[in-house]
Parts: C-alpha cells; structure tokens; sequence
C-alpha cells in the first residue's frame, strides 16, 4: 500500500487533471470498445473522441482494449 | 498441466466469422456444438489476459492461473449467453465475444491480487515537507501543490476518497466497487467529475489553459 502522506508525482498529477470530457460510462465503453478497437485497427485515422478521452482516463478500459486489440492481430496472424 | 501462456495455448483461433453463433439458442446437437466453440473462443480470450496480468500475482503457479482463466470463460459464456440478443453485428461476433472474456478475466485477476490486502479510504493528502526548498521553488512543484490544495478544497470528501484510492493508492477500480458495494460506472462518473473540478480550479489558478467545452460529443 502506498502512503498518502506524500507529495503528488509528475505523474499522478497527469492522472488526476486527465480531460476525461466528452464523459462516457465505462458500460458504454463496454459497449462500444470491439467495435472501436476493430475499426482503429484498420484506420489509424478512426476517431472516437468519447472512447479516446474514456481509455485515456480509466486504467481498466485502457487495458482491456489493448488486450483485445492484442487478440485481434494475433488472429490475424 | 495446460499453462495459460497463449503462445502456447492448445485452443486453436478462431476462423473468419460465420453465421455458428447464431446456433447458441438451439437446444439440440448444433447447439451445443456451437457452446463448445464459444467457450474455446472465450478461453483464448481469458488466457491471454490472465497471462498478460501475471505480474499482478507474484507466486501464482501455471495451474493456478489456468484455473482463473477456466472459471473466467465459464463466467464469460454465462454472460455472453446472456447479453446474446444485444448482439448487432457491428463488429465480427469474435471481437464481440472476446471482449467478454477479457472483462471476466481482468475483474477475476485484480480481485485476486486485492484479496488479502487492506483498501485503506483516505480523504486527506497531506505534504510531509513544507520546508522551503530550491525544489518548491519550480513550477512542477508549486503545480503539485496547487493540485494539492484543490484536492483538499475543491472535491466533496466523497470524491476526495474516490480519487486517492484510485489515481494515488493505485486500487482497481473493480476491486474499489467491490469494497465500496458500488459499480464501475459509479466509481468512474464520480472520478470524471472531480477531475473537471480539479481542472476548472488549476484554471481559474493559472496552471491550465482555458479549453474549448468538450462535454458534448
């Protein structure tokens, strides 16, 4: 367990002023996170503004979808 | 014994999609055929979390870690089963399904990683050192202190334990929604918004920019 009576790291601060807006549940990341993933996957360019801000501010989500991303490219050889 | 190691796991992948998942609900021979492949599906989904999370449980055997890769596609068939009818073929049914066994895997290792370790709820940060220094002097650190002092005025005590135990103590947010009897989704709204108080007081304070209103999609 970390102690709390300490200063904020560099990156703690980054965590906690992350711009999570426009807001989205993590049920509508759920929702929306195989089709997000599959078409990033084909389309760098794709762009998702609710589904970037959500991975970007929610540690779980972030790893589930590189996880499944990560199943994708292994199907795909 | 199987290890969970996906690079050498025995679940073969999954072909290109056709229409198989559409026999979940028969209830004869085509069905449960199509129930042994989803769960294989969803195996190779879980075992590739639980081994990518490994790390998470430091002593954990190879048998240990199939076992809660095991009883995560199992959990995840349930709910595929489930969630079926929701199913809207915007993405390959594979992709669709993955993502089930990913969230059971995922939830099962962070729970068992937190299991005997102690959620201890804080709604104070406090600075050990107030000496001056030639390092509070710097802009990294008068920022962390400003962030500091919005913590303390700016979240309501709710939001103040919400935001240490997730972001400072580093807890999972499904281990938290656990010990708390709270979601996910709860826990994540209640994160969002005090990041935006945070972000409006470092504003009014100088230390962000003024930013084009993103709540609206």
């Amino acid at each position: 367990m970390n102690d709390p009576m300490r200063g904020l790291s560099a990156e703690m601060i980054d965590r906690l002023l992350a711009d999570t807006s426009p807001y989205l549940s993590c049920d509508d990341c759920f929702a929306r996170v195989d089709q997000y993933v599959e078409r990033t996957s084909v389309d760098p360019h794709y762009e998702d503004a609710a589904m970037a801000a959500h991975l970007a501010g929610c540690d779980a989500c972030a790893h589930e979808a590189q996880t499944l991303r990560e199943l994708l490219r292994h199907d795909a050889g | 014994m199987t290890t969970v190691n996906p690079a050498r796991s025995d679940v073969v992948p999954p072909a290109e999609d056709d229409p198989w998942w559409a026999e979940l609900t028969d209830d004869g021979w085509a069905g449960s055929q199509a129930l042994g492949r989803l769960r294989e599906l969803l195996l190779r989904a879980t075992r590739h979390q639980v081994w990518r999370l490994r790390d998470l449980l430091p002593g954990v055997g190879p048998g240990e870690l199939e076992d809660l890769a095991q009883q995560a596609a199992d959990d995840a068939s349930m709910a595929v089963l489930r969630q079926l009818a929701t199913f809207e073929g915007r993405s390959r049914f594979t992709t669709w399904a993955y993502k089930f066994g990913v969230l059971h895997a995922g939830v099962a290792v962070r729970r068992e990683a937190w299991r005997h370790r102690q959620v201890t709820l804080s709604d104070t940060l406090t600075v050990v050192d107030t000496a001056p220094s030639p390092a509070a002097l710097n802009e990294a650190a008068q920022l962390a202190r400003a962030v500091e002092g919005a913590i303390d005025s700016e979240l309501t005590p709710h939001q103040r334990r919400v935001v240490l135990a997730l972001l400072v103590e580093q807890v999972p947010i499904d281990v938290l929604a656990d010990r708390l009897g709270s979601t996910r989704n709860a826990l994540y709204k209640t994160l969002h918004d005090a990041r935006r108080r945070l972000r409006a007081a470092l504003t009014d304070l100088g230390y962000l920019e003024t930013r084009p209103d993103r709540s609206t999609p």
